[in-house]
């Protein structure tokens, strides 16, 4: 006894409809992870300082002005 | 049949079987591994490594760089030494060259750095909510229609009110003078809740205009607080606690002072002293004058004068003892003392009392020769001073009037910190223009029309004179993080109308200043930007200044000398809390997590009543109280504090705000609804309060009673199981050996290990110890550890590696406090190591007890097994947990210690000693080729201890403080029963009482 057509279509069928959402579902899903989640880019500042996870947006840098303790002063105790 | 074969035997039947197919149930699998895949793709990005491509020259990755600088967290005004990382401050502690703080800073100043990184900051200008327009504006459209505004009101009269706290920056004062200059019709408000207004009034009345004095607590034998919390938040603390626990040395010093405290409430100082006795406050002014009374009058032991005579003619000491409850064997001691200690003792009284009470003091002083304590180098500077209620009153009804066309509020929150009954709130709606210059939004800064992004204080220029001789400097540390400007910068810009605007600005004129103003009358024999150079470098200048002659007591004084009649009723008692100021860091969740040192309360300002009172009010733990005074009507929860005062209800500021931000919003009761508009003059009760039992019950988060070593309901357990250790210095002289005779030689059936080279280890001297957190406070920053909250308090999960064990003894009514910190014991035989089935937690060749974080699967049976309670979980990414991820967001992890691992969800931790600090230490050593001797490494906590209490080092070197600590005859070790072998340890402490008073 032979197959009908309609006995050999369906699986074909679902198997396309089956990727064709499961691929779907996924793109959508790996899309919408960074707006669900805050997208974060790696950012890096002109001189060059690695910024810690989470803090890409703020740029650290020491102040020009600053006088560290770890440079020897020059002069006497004031 | 059997059971077995019906179902056998049951046809198969196609429509029994589950609907779904086999093609549903892959595709099903496949969508759920597809799911969970995605589901853990999304950890947060991590950055990336770059190298500098132009290295600044000061920086060296990996290498810590420290500046010298201030705090300005409150009025003390410390030298600060600011350790930063590649750019970025990680941690702040005293400066060692400042004579004031000497290396040591307190807890709201260590956890202060947390505010540099706060989401909640201000990061571009706003339009405010009184604004025609909102959102971001941009600074020239604010400056452009600023000074066009000033302009408008020099040309029509109309009054500028600069609202600024009492400054103590000599430059910014000078500043606001030409600021004034500039725009004549401006008018200058400073003012603060927290003020001593009733202290300095009392000097005035007593010694004129002569400088207020600094005293020098190291040379008093003996203190005598009346409601003065010097210990904990009045003045100087942190100077103070070190200079006062230097007189009970044992090491060091051949004396040993004694300290009586008595309050109403419960202070820290209270908790340290020798003895204590309860009093309500109103009373204070009368015990003052009896002392005067059995001094002078019936001892006659100092000359009294006519008018002292009859100021204090009808106070007799007897009479007051009986109907106030005193003891009068105790105040008998006291007289005695005081007079034994003529020239070498110090009354104080706290800025919670009246004016009279504060003169009382100052004449009692004066005829006990006591004034001699007042420091004759050096004397507190004079900054801005506080307004009183009047002016502000005054200034208020201006701005009612319509008559200010413009308020700058400076660094303050009036809306929030002034008595609700000035309504200034109210009165800012009359203003056209109004501007907050903040850091952060506040509840003033909604009602604004500009909100101005400020720096914080560690991006921030300054100088700061709060002694005659010494001049703080306040450098930047860090490159302003956002599009924000420093206050002095902008008022500059303002009065320099339309320029452009320079970062440099108020750098310039600070140096300007001093290079023109100061430095010619030094004579120094440097150029001036050598001087600069070194000034910034140390962070602090001191100026030899001429002492002033201290003027004679007035009879005046002593003719205002009087109190005001006890109160009947309740009184309310407000005071400063410890750790959130005014409300300034209320968001800042370390300090909002640190328990309260006597309460152990955290998350909440509550009402504390004594048990008598509670008793008759009808009120318990956790229930509501409404308490009603002429100004406003608020409830709070109530804690019941065994040891205060009946009739007083004791409460603290600085809580209860309602736009600090997603921490600090809501947090604790606001009391400033209850003060009146004469909490501006000084004092800080209110009399003739009406208090009920409210509706509801809140939960109060209280740390007391977690990680506890007692056992509850067996009374005194802690002197049963000798966890804490205790006599009399009259007892310790007689027998030094009371507590070394206690200790056993355990017999081990094992080879002892031994241990070569260094040997770390602890000690803690309870004799200094005043509890006040600093040292937990230093640690939760030097160690990343996370702010959890309140639910996870009331779980017993708080992350702290160091806790401060508050222990009771005596009665409900006179207790005696006891506390001791608690941290990891790094015991030799360490309990905790042979139950790990990871090994995660080992034994490292210096004798730490270490934690292996990635060993560590979280099965907990180290912390059952640890007999001291020190370990913590990580029940979550407490981090991510809390506050909906408050501290995930940008830039937070800023703060964090990089030679710390940051512990996730499912790991213990515990104290390591600061192992990064020994690691880095030891490093040195192999750099210089050198043998590590362990000498020169400080703990986090040991660092911070502003009473240096804490000795770290290295056990196996005999010459060693610490070595020597070891064997004093007061040390001892918590459980030593247990041959847990500890490796910190105690200094029993003593207290400085009379032989007949029980220890």
């Amino acid at each position: 006894m032979s197959k009908s057509t309609t006995d050999n279509q369906p699986a074909t069928f679902r198997r396309r409809t089956f990727f064709g959402h499961a691929g779907g579902l996924l793109a959508g899903l790996f899309a919408a992870i960074p707006v669900v989640r805050g997208w974060r880019q790696t950012g890096s500042t002109d001189t060059g300082t690695a910024s810690p996870a989470g803090s890409e947006r703020v740029k650290v840098q020491i102040h020009p002005q600053a006088v560290p303790r770890t440079s020897e002063r020059s002069v006497p105790y004031v | 049949m059997s059971e077995f074969d019906t179902d056998v035997t049951k046809a198969f039947s196609p429509d029994e079987l589950p609907p779904i197919s086999r093609k549903q149930f892959l595709a099903l699998v496949a969508a759920s591994a597809a799911f969970a895949t995605a589901g853990c793709t999304g950890y947060r990005d991590k950055g990336e490594i770059v190298p500098y491509t132009k290295k600044p020259e000061e920086v060296t990755p990996g290498v810590a760089n420290y500046y010298a600088s201030t705090c300005t967290g409150c009025a003390q005004a410390c030298g600060t030494l600011i350790k930063t990382r590649e750019g970025r401050p990680v941690k702040l502690d005293g400066n060692p060259d400042h004579p004031v703080n000497r290396g040591k800073l307190c807890a709201k100043g260590q956890a202060s750095i947390l505010s540099l990184y706060d989401p909640a900051r201000l990061r571009t200008p706003r339009y405010g909510a009184t604004a025609a327009k909102s959102g971001d504006v941009t600074w020239d459209e604010v400056d452009a229609d600023v000074v066009r505004q000033l302009a408008d009101c020099r040309t029509n009269g109309k009054g500028i009110l600069i609202v600024c706290p009492p400054l103590t920056s000599p430059t910014a004062i000078t500043l606001l003078n030409e600021f004034k200059a500039t725009y004549p019709t401006t008018r200058i408000l400073p003012y603060t809740l927290l003020n001593n207004q009733a202290s300095r009034k009392a000097w005035e009345e007593c010694y004129g205009d002569a400088p207020y004095p600094v005293i020098a607590w190291e040379e008093a034998k003996l203190v005598l607080a009346l409601e003065s919390d010097f210990l904990g938040t009045d003045g100087f603390s942190t100077e103070q606690n070190r200079k006062f626990a230097a007189g009970r040395d044992i090491m060091q010093s051949d004396y040993f002072n004694r300290l009586y405290c008595v309050e109403g409430a419960f202070s820290t100082t209270g908790a340290n002293a020798d003895y204590r006795m309860r009093l309500h406050p109103s009373a204070q002014a009368e015990f003052v004058l009896s002392l005067l009374n059995e001094i002078a009058a019936k001892r006659k032991a100092v000359p009294a004068p006519a008018a002292l005579m009859a100021a204090v003619g009808s106070h007799t000491l007897a009479s007051f003892c009986s109907s106030h409850g005193l003891p009068e064997t105790v105040v008998h001691h006291l007289v005695d003392d005081l007079l034994a200690n003529r020239r070498k003792g110090i009354v104080v009284a706290g800025p919670g009392l009246s004016v009279e009470a504060h003169i009382a003091v100052h004449v009692l002083n004066e005829v006990l020769g006591n004034s001699d304590l007042y420091s004759s180098s050096t004397e507190l500077a004079g900054g801005l001073h506080p307004s009183t209620s009047a002016e502000i009153e005054s200034a208020i009804a201006a701005m009612n009037a319509g008559s200010i066309g413009a308020v700058i509020h400076f660094g303050v929150n009036p809306v929030f910190d002034l008595p609700r009954a000035f309504t200034y709130a109210a009165a800012l709606k009359h203003v056209p223009l109004s501007i907050d210059l903040a850091e952060s939004e506040s509840e003033t800064g909604q009602l604004c029309t500009y909100l101005l992004p400020a720096h914080h204080t560690l991006e921030s220029w300054g100088d700061h004179h709060v002694r005659t001789d010494v001049y703080s400097f306040q450098q930047p540390v860090i490159a302003p993080l956002y599009d924000t400007r420093q206050r002095e910068a902008v008022l500059l810009h303002w009065m320099a109308g339309q320029t452009a605007f320079a970062e440099t600005l108020y750098l310039a004129y600070l140096k300007n200043r001093w290079e023109t103003a100061v430095f010619p009358g030094l004579h120094r024999p440097v150029a001036f930007a050598a001087f600069w150079n070194a000034a910034l470098h140390d962070g602090v200048v001191q100026i030899p200044t001429a002492a002033g002659q201290r003027s004679a007591l007035r009879q005046e004084g002593v003719a205002r000398m009087q109190h005001t009649a006890v109160e009947e009723g309740m009184t309310l008692l407000w005071a400063e809390p410890p750790f959130l100021g005014d409300g300034r860091f209320a968001n800042n969740g370390w300090l909002q997590e640190m328990p309260n040192p006597i309460s152990k309360i955290v998350w909440d300002n509550y009402a504390s009543v004594s048990p008598s009172t509670a008793h008759a009010l009808g009120v318990a733990m956790h229930d509501q109280l409404t308490v009603e005074t002429g100004a406003g009507k608020q409830t709070f929860p109530v804690f019941v504090q065994s040891g205060m005062a009946d009739n007083v209800v004791a409460v603290f500021a600085g809580y209860g705000r309602w736009n600090a931000g997603p921490v600090g919003s809501g947090v604790g009761v606001d009391i400033l609804p209850l003060l009146p508009r004469t909490a501006m003059d000084g004092g800080r009760t209110v009399s003739q309060v009406h208090a009920t039992k409210g509706t509801g019950t809140h939960k109060l988060a209280t740390t007391q009673e977690h990680h506890s070593l007692d056992e509850t309901f067996v009374k005194d357990f802690h002197l049963k199981r000798k966890i804490i250790r205790e006599s009399t210095v009259e007892q310790h002289k007689q027998d030094p050996t009371w507590l070394s005779r206690d200790r056993h030689e355990h017999e081990s059936i094992s080879t002892e290990v031994q241990y070569h080279g260094v040997k770390w280890a602890m000690a803690i001297d309870l004799n200094k110890c005043t509890g006040c957190h600093a040292c937990v406070a230093g640690c939760n920053v030097e160690n990343n550890i996370p702010i959890v909250g309140k639910d996870q308090v009331l779980a017993g999960r708080e992350m702290q590696w160091i806790r401060i064990d508050r222990y009771f003894t005596g009665t409900m009514d006179d207790p005696v406090p006891s506390h001791q910190p608690m941290l990891c014991q790094q015991c030799d035989n360490a309990p905790c190591e042979n139950v790990c089935p990871t090994v995660a937690t080992n034994h490292s060749p210096d004798g730490l007890n270490q934690m292996v974080y990635n060993r560590c699967v979280g099965t907990k049976y180290c912390s059952n097994n640890c007999p001291f309670h020190v370990r913590r979980f990580n029940f979550f990414n407490f981090r991510d947990h809390f506050a909906d991820g408050y501290y995930e967001q940008e830039p937070v992890s800023l703060v964090h210690n990089p030679e710390v691992t940051v512990r996730s969800r499912g790991v213990m931790e515990k104290c390591t000693f600061c192992t990064q600090r020994i690691m880095e230490s030891r490093q040195h050593a192999a750099e210089q080729g050198m043998t590590f001797d362990g000498k020169g490494v400080q703990t986090a906590c040991q660092q911070a201890c502003p009473a240096d209490a804490i000795v770290f080092g290295n056990m196996n070197d005999p010459n060693s403080t610490i070595a020597q600590y070891r064997e004093h005859d007061l040390g001892y070790h918590v459980l030593e029963d247990l041959n847990v072998r500890p490796n910190v340890t105690y200094l029993a402490r003593l207290r400085n009482t009379h032989l007949e008073k029980p220890a």
